[in-house]
């Protein structure tokens, strides 16, 4: 071959050469026998950092650190001592050094070439630092997954799908599942006989087989794990059936997490929840948590029950969309939204409306507060409510209530006022209105400065202090007559009601009094009064003008006696037969006879005398003793027999005693006269003087004779005035008596006494007890 | 002043009035007894006992007015005077038709009670002596034979001796002679005398 021939055949060589060593990502580098550098592709500037011109002629050695550099030179002498080039095998992992001094993991292939006089070898470098960064990447990933796995309690499992035994567990779910990790996998039908609960096999069978039926997909489920050593462990399962990309085979993935622990925590957190629920739902305020959306996140029993949802309808809703007006929502939207930038003004302390779920207002007053987190950032607000609708309308109604009361006590035609009653009642008004202003001539200052006992008449002081302790002590209103003065001095008939205005606790706090001026009323009545006291004195005139008979015969019987004393006395002292001590003797008989005569008298003109009427407690018994000898002379000047049957047990009476006794002579004498009217001799003519208790709030006084009685046909005239079957009776007796009974609140009435003659009945009420 | 076997027994209720009436009266020289109701009087009382009542005409128990009936029923005479008070004339009235001695009204003076008592105690008297007569004559009437009551009677009558014979169916003489028996007998002075005695004997009060 011609030398052009080969040079130009090694020129071809040479730039071909060239060319793959330019084009070779790895770097190609020729030394010769000693070690010294005799080529130094592109690549391996990149991999090296040196420039082929400053590293040719260099010691490969260069290009290793320390330990391999020594190892180099010494393969180099053994080579040339004995020819032995023992590295020329497989590629090889080595540490390279860059010219920055850096090492990295190379892979280095040694070629021997075969030139005069000494082979040169060539080298191509392969830097292996990216692939041995991803190795080693790809152990720490599986290293963490499986810490990971460890830490979370999540295994993973894998296998061919349908199951053929053939299965992954990574260590987790040996450990979930209480074996060894590495043990040997149980297949599943295994698995299932030994670890899953009983309870729960049935379950994990049928998630499968229906992820069987759909082929791709998967699942998720949970179920129970027994460990071998008993332990019950909680596993969340999620399993997918892929298709293997090697192949058309479907593969089964999945993990298996332990939630033992999540499930324990969840129910200590439920239990918790529910105890926080129940306190919520047992106290005694509305309970509103929402988040800083407004969103309603809790709220208790009270106040579902308020707003008439249940509490799994509230929770996630916003509350003043649902539970507010459109007209009063946009104040709440903004105060709310102002909140929770934490400008708290009428927020925190706040009543609104809120509507029910039927669209009922209730009015709930709030105490607001904001949550924050840990680190302080606005959450949301807790709301504790009260409804106060009831209240509120109640307040409404006071309101207008004392309203209307002011107005009434104002403009009332009767005299109001109302006086302090906190501890005792000073008497000092805390306020009067015209009407007692004019009845009492003074103007409403000056009362004002004045006290109950100013004006009150100085005898009716008595009973005013004990009404108002009768109201003090319990009885709501009290009521009674009393006198006023005016300013001018004259005096004003008034009737009191008081009534006493308590707290809600009991405790008295004003009285009310009303006065109703009944001077007209009052003067009329004493008048009334009067008069029936100047026709009751006719009438006990009358009386004893009827019983004058027997008023004769009982002053004829003294007056007798002492003429006939008396003449004796002249004619034995005539007849000198009578010595001082028989005279003494005597005349004390004449005295006892003009004192009897005297007593007469005295009783007499008792009766008679004009006398204004008196109530006290009176005892009728007694008011019939006292009466008594006029009845009896009365009856024997008649020839009458007289009977009492007294009760001695009957309670008193509220009675003017003269008046009740003259009634009750009036009865007598009727009887009396009745008896003796109808002829005959004394024989039988009884008179019956009865008293007794008729029943618990009334007595009862009878007289009853043994005279013809009244006929039926008169029966019905005989309480009228006038009426009258005596020839010179006034008939005033019978009506006059009626209505003094009447006045003392009792009635007087007639009877027919069983075997003839008449039954007069009093009929009064008992007294009231005194203390 | 009077002083007499005769006893003024007084009945009242009221103690005052009779035992200032029992002073009254024995200052007076009478034996006076006193009573408080007609009860008590007639448990005491002998109706031969002489004297006079004075009686309160109203009493409990049994009245004045009983008490005056009683004593005419069973033939005891004791005059009586009542005691009234005022109103009680219409009774006082009855009591005097009853045959009462008199009444006297409360008060009274002395002399008025003396003198009435006096005027009793006088018809007491008399009445006692009437009694003493009558029976002075019923002993003379016993002395007489039947035929001689028989003629008595009809000479009484006013028959002629003529009269008495026929209806009789005697003589005439035997008439005058039976007479003349009757007048000797009754110690009669004159036909007026025997009449009178008769009239005494059936005790009717001579005309």
């Amino acid at each position: 071959m011609p030398q052009d021939d080969i040079n130009s055949a090694e020129r071809v060589a040479e730039s071909r050469l060239a060319a793959l060593l330019n084009a070779t990502p790895d770097g190609i580098v020729l030394i010769d026998a000693y070690g010294r550098i005799e080529a130094f592709s592109p690549g391996a500037e990149r991999i090296f950092g040196y420039s082929a011109p400053e590293i040719i002629g260099q010691n490969v050695s260069r290009l290793m650190p320390a330990p391999f550099r020594q190892a180099h030179d010494s393969y180099i002498a053994r080579y040339q001592r004995t020819g032995e080039a023992r590295f020329m095998l497989a590629p090889r992992d080595v540490e390279a050094r860059r010219k920055d001094g850096s090492t990295f993991p190379a892979e280095v292939s040694v070629g021997r070439v075969d030139s005069e006089p000494m082979p040169s070898f060539i080298g191509i470098v392969r830097d292996n630092s990216a692939r041995r960064a991803a190795e080693d990447h790809l152990r720490r990933v599986e290293a963490n997954l499986s810490t990971a796995q460890a830490l979370a309690h999540v295994g993973s499992f894998e296998g061919r799908w349908p199951e053929d035994g053939e299965y992954f567990w990574s260590d987790e779910v040996f450990r979930i599942v209480g074996l060894e990790p590495g043990s040997a996998v149980p297949p599943p039908a295994e698995f299932a006989a030994r670890f899953v609960h009983p309870d729960d096999r049935a379950q994990v069978a049928a998630t499968f087989a229906a992820a069987m039926e759909e082929t791709s997909g998967g699942g998720e489920l949970e179920y129970r794990i027994v460990r071998p050593d008993g332990e019950l462990r909680n596993v969340h399962t999620i399993f997918q059936i892929v298709e293997d990309p090697r192949g058309g085979a479907l593969r089964m993935q999945g993990t298996m997490l332990d939630v033992t622990q999540r499930r324990e925590a969840e129910n200590a957190l439920r239990h918790e929840r529910d105890r926080a629920q129940r306190y919520l739902d047992v106290v005694d305020v509305l309970i509103i948590v929402v988040d800083c959306n407004g969103r309603i996140q809790l709220v208790n029993r009270m106040a579902a029950e308020l707003l008439r949802y249940s509490e799994a309808e509230l929770i996630g809703r916003d509350f003043i969309a649902t539970c507010q007006s459109a007209a009063d929502a946009g104040r709440s939207r903004e105060l709310f939204n102002r909140a929770m930038q934490g400008n708290l003004q009428g927020f925190e302390l706040l009543e609104e409306p809120v509507l029910t779920r039927e669209g009922h207002t209730r009015r709930v007053r709030w105490r607001n507060q904001l949550l924050r987190d840990d680190e302080g950032q606005i959450t949301g607000v807790l709301s504790a409510g009260e409804d106060v609708t009831e209240q509120r309308a109640t307040e409404a109604q006071l309101r207008q209530a004392e309203e209307e009361l002011r107005l009434i006590f104002r403009r009332a035609p009767v005299g109001m006022t109302t006086l302090a009653a906190a501890h005792e009642v000073d008497g000092h008004y805390l306020s009067v209105n015209e009407a007692l202003c004019n009845m009492l001539g003074y103007s409403e200052g000056e009362l004002l400065s004045m006290s109950v006992r100013d004006i009150t008449h100085p005898d009716d002081m008595d009973v005013t202090l004990q009404n108002f302790r009768e109201l003090l002590s319990g009885s709501d209103a009290v009521r009674y007559q009393k006198r006023y003065f005016r300013k001018d001095g004259s005096i004003v008939h008034a009737l009191v009601h008081h009534s006493l205005v308590s707290d809600a606790l009991g405790r008295p706090i004003i009285i009310i009094s009303q006065i109703l001026d009944r001077s007209d009323v009052v003067e009329a009545e004493l008048e009334a009064r009067q008069q029936r006291e100047r026709l009751a004195h006719v009438a006990r005139l009358g009386t004893l003008g009827e019983m004058a008979a027997g008023i004769a015969h009982e002053l004829n019987q003294p007056l007798t006696a002492i003429a006939n004393y008396t003449q004796a006395c002249q004619r034995l002292i005539g007849a000198g037969a009578m010595d001082a001590a028989e005279l003494g003797d005597v005349l004390g008989r004449v005295t006892a006879q003009a004192r009897r005569a005297g007593d007469v008298i005295h009783r007499l003109r008792a009766f008679v005398r004009r006398h204004t009427t008196e109530r006290r407690a009176r005892d009728v018994n007694e008011l019939i003793y006292e009466i008594l000898p006029l009845v009896e002379l009365d009856a024997r000047a008649h020839e009458v027999d007289l009977q009492l049957e007294l009760d001695e047990s009957v309670p008193s009476v509220q009675a003017d005693g003269v008046q009740l006794q003259q009634v009750l002579l009036n009865l007598t004498r009727n009887a009396v006269e009745a008896m003796s009217s109808s002829g005959g001799h004394g024989h039988g003519r009884r008179l019956v003087i009865r008293t007794g208790v008729r029943n618990e709030d009334e007595i009862e006084v009878a007289v009853q004779d043994t005279g013809e009685g009244v006929p039926a046909a008169l029966r019905a005239q005989l309480f009228e005035p006038f009426f009258t079957t005596k020839a010179e009776g006034m008939g005033l007796g019978l009506s006059l008596s009626r209505s003094i009974c009447e006045s003392h609140g009792g009635t007087l009435r007639y009877d027919a006494a069983e075997h003839g003659g008449s039954i007069f009945r009093i009929w009064l009420p008992t007294a009231p007890e005194e203390e | 002043m009077a002083s007499h076997d005769a006893t003024v027994f007084i009945v009242d209720d009221d103690e005052a009035v009779r035992d200032s009436l029992g002073l009254l009266l024995r200052s007076a020289g009478y034996r006076a007894r006193v009573y408080g109701g007609a009860r008590d009087f007639l448990k005491a009382f002998d109706p031969r006992d002489h004297g006079c009542l004075v009686l309160d005409i109203r009493m409990p128990g049994m009245t004045g007015l009983e008490l005056q009936k009683h004593l005419q029923e069973i033939g005891c005479n004791i005059p009586i005077i009542f005691i009234t008070g005022h109103g009680d004339i219409p009774m006082a009235v009855e009591a005097v038709r009853q045959g009462a001695v008199d009444f006297i009204q409360k008060p009274f003076s002395d002399q008025e009670l003396m003198d009435r008592i006096g005027d009793a105690l006088e018809q007491a008297t008399r009445q006692r002596e009437g009694e003493l007569e009558r029976l002075d004559i019923m002993d003379r009437m016993g002395s007489l034979t039947a035929r001689e009551r028989e003629v008595m009677g009809q000479v009484v009558q006013g028959k002629a001796n003529k009269v008495i014979a026929a209806d009789l169916g005697v003589s005439q003489r035997t008439v005058e002679i039976h007479r003349a028996r009757v007048m000797e007998k009754m110690q009669a002075n004159s036909l007026a005398h025997l009449v009178r005695m008769v009239m005494v004997s059936e005790n009717q009060p001579p005309g």
